[in-house]
């Protein structure tokens, strides 16, 4: 996969507002290659650490959820 | 010397001004974020029901904490059932008030939120004021009705929770596609 068509997937995939969203695909083709790399970077890293958070939040309830079961 | 102190004072104010813009900003910035983050649960409607039945559970648990003691008792279960009557009044001008053969937009409006037992018919309620006013407040009537809401509420909460864990759940997993993208950027931590 290409930066620019893994750009495309991540700012499809980030919860952005649709104008935003809309923006960013329009600008893409004239983005440099730096650039390419640095969004992505940002919006990788975005994504990798939502998916964490959301990891912990899962298992904040599970433990809560086992300790109202036994409760 | 008093212009040069006027200046340095306009300076700082200024700079204090600019300081503070920044930190609004900030602010804004880590609001907007939390706000974002938060917005899949808060449209929920699963869990909007359920965060509005805690809220009464929690407000009905110390009403009948307050219903333990016979004259607080007795004025927990009269302002309660005043504020149901208010509720149904509200509801019935709403239902006049509709177009003819449509309904209501089903939304609640603020005395219909005042109701903290909206699963216990006002009849009932009505009953239970009877029965306290007989007793002269010794019957812990409220508890019996916020422990009739709490049947159907505790079931609303619980659904609510298993809701948030379930949109928490879909945003921890990251779609093959999406972790391929991400590897191009990140191919040492992109992994959950």
């Amino acid at each position: 996969m290409s930066p620019r068509d893994a750009l495309k997937v991540l700012i499809e995939e980030v919860d952005l507002e649709p104008e935003q969203k809309k923006a960013l695909l329009a600008s893409l083709p004239e983005m440099d290659d730096a650039a390419v790399m640095e969004l992505g970077t940002a919006l990788a890293a975005y994504r990798v650490n939502q998916a964490r958070v959301a990891q912990r939040a899962v298992s904040a309830i599970d433990e809560l959820m086992v300790a109202g079961g036994q409760a | 010397m008093e212009g040069n102190r006027e200046r340095g004072m306009m300076e700082s104010m200024d700079l204090s001004l600019r300081e503070s813009i920044k930190a609004y900003d900030s602010f804004r910035a880590e609001y907007d974020a939390l706000a974002r983050r938060a917005e899949p649960y808060l449209n929920d409607p699963t869990v909007t029901e359920g965060s509005k039945a805690a809220v009464r559970t929690a407000l009905n648990a110390a009403l009948a904490c307050g219903d333990m003691f016979p004259g607080v008792g007795l004025a927990s279960t009269l302002s309660a059932t005043t504020l149901k009557g208010l509720s149904k009044a509200d509801k019935i001008l709403k239902w006049f008030h509709a177009p003819f053969g449509k309904k209501t937009d089903g939304k609640s409006t603020g005395f219909q939120m005042l109701d903290l037992t909206p699963d216990v018919k006002l009849r009932t309620s009505l009953g239970f004021q009877l029965l306290e006013l007989c007793s002269a407040g010794m019957l812990p009537m409220r508890t019996i009705e916020g422990l009739m809401q709490m049947n159907k509420d505790v079931p609303r909460v619980w659904r609510a929770y298993k809701r948030i864990r379930e949109i928490a759940a879909a945003e921890a997993v990251i779609a093959p596609k999406v972790q391929n993208a991400i590897d191009v950027f990140s191919p040492d931590g992109g992994a959950v």
